[in-house]
């Protein structure tokens, strides 16, 4: 992938539960069957407004066509919402915690924390939806300016904090004991090296 | 449908056109619509595969989806194609 660092590997990747884009699709299923609503109303009042035109003439290829059109257009955005959701990731590596924020097709930020960096893993849940789906936001804390960053409704949040716990403190006692050296063979002296090898 | 029926059927709607100063035929219409909606969509479709192949891992989900995107797109525009045609709209 070409965000990755050099000996960089990902270790588990997380995206929001399903139930958020099932959503969108159930939204995008009401869209397709909606005319199959609309078109018999249209007519009902149509023929009651005394619009003669349309009982008298076949306009059953028209509408037929304009359906068609409609179709396709929500098949696209469906599609579109499935890619902002699937692309919308979280990837946590041997070295850092990537956040991949895809709002919209043309509107993707990718911004990581390294993970010797992280202080603390926290979980949140909020709201009724969150308690139902069994997910959870987690919150990861650093030290630096990176700031906060949030896991939103993460699935298994509980095995996840613990998993991002876990490779932090890894990630630390490797990157600071790899920059300590021991000196002299008399009483010994650990002095921490500025620069890491 | 003819271009008559069109325009009754727009007079019976409020919208008065003038034949003599109408430029294009509905069959026009409808042509220059769907070539618009499958321009989009060639648009859209690039966009999306762009997005696939470049963020996607190339996972075998991946393409599964992909196949089933143009599958539906397909379908879809030869469907408008054929009703056009068959119905002489085009």
């Amino acid at each position: 992938m070409k965000f990755l660092l050099e000996g960089e590997a990902i270790l588990k990747s997380v995206r929001r539960h399903w139930f958020f884009v099932a959503g969108q699709l159930i939204f995008f299923l009401f869209l397709t069957v909606a005319p199959f609503v609309i078109f018999p109303i249209f007519f009902v009042i149509s023929r009651s407004a005394g619009l003669s035109f349309i009982s008298s003439v076949d306009i059953g290829p028209l509408m037929l066509f304009a359906y068609g059109i409609w179709f396709l257009i929500v098949w696209m955005m469906a599609f579109t919402a499935w890619t902002n959701y699937y692309l919308d990731v979280w990837y946590i590596t041997n070295m850092r915690v990537i956040d991949i924020n895809q709002s919209a097709l043309f509107n993707r930020a990718v911004s990581s924390i390294r993970l010797d960096m992280i202080q603390d893993a926290s979980i949140m849940t909020r709201g009724f939806i969150q308690v139902f789906l069994g997910v959870a936001d987690v919150r990861i804390e650093t030290a630096g300016e990176s700031g906060t960053f949030i896991i939103k409704d993460a699935v298994g949040a509980e095995d996840l904090k613990q998993f991002i716990s876990q490779e932090s403190r890894k990630a630390f006692e490797k990157y600071h004991t790899s920059n300590i050296r021991v000196e002299s063979s008399g009483p010994v002296k650990i002095t921490p090296d500025s620069s890491p090898e | 449908m003819n271009f008559t029926s069109l325009v009754q059927f727009a007079s019976s709607s409020g919208v008065h056109i003038n034949l003599d100063s109408a430029p294009l035929s509905a069959g026009r219409i409808v042509w220059a619509i769907l070539i618009l909606v499958l321009g989009i969509c060639a648009l859209l479709s690039y966009a999306l595969v762009y997005h696939w192949k470049s963020y996607g891992n190339g996972n075998r989900f991946m393409k599964f989806v992909q196949v089933i995107y143009f599958v539906g797109v397909g379908v879809i525009s030869a469907m408008l194609i054929v009703v056009a045609s068959l119905y002489s709209l085009i």
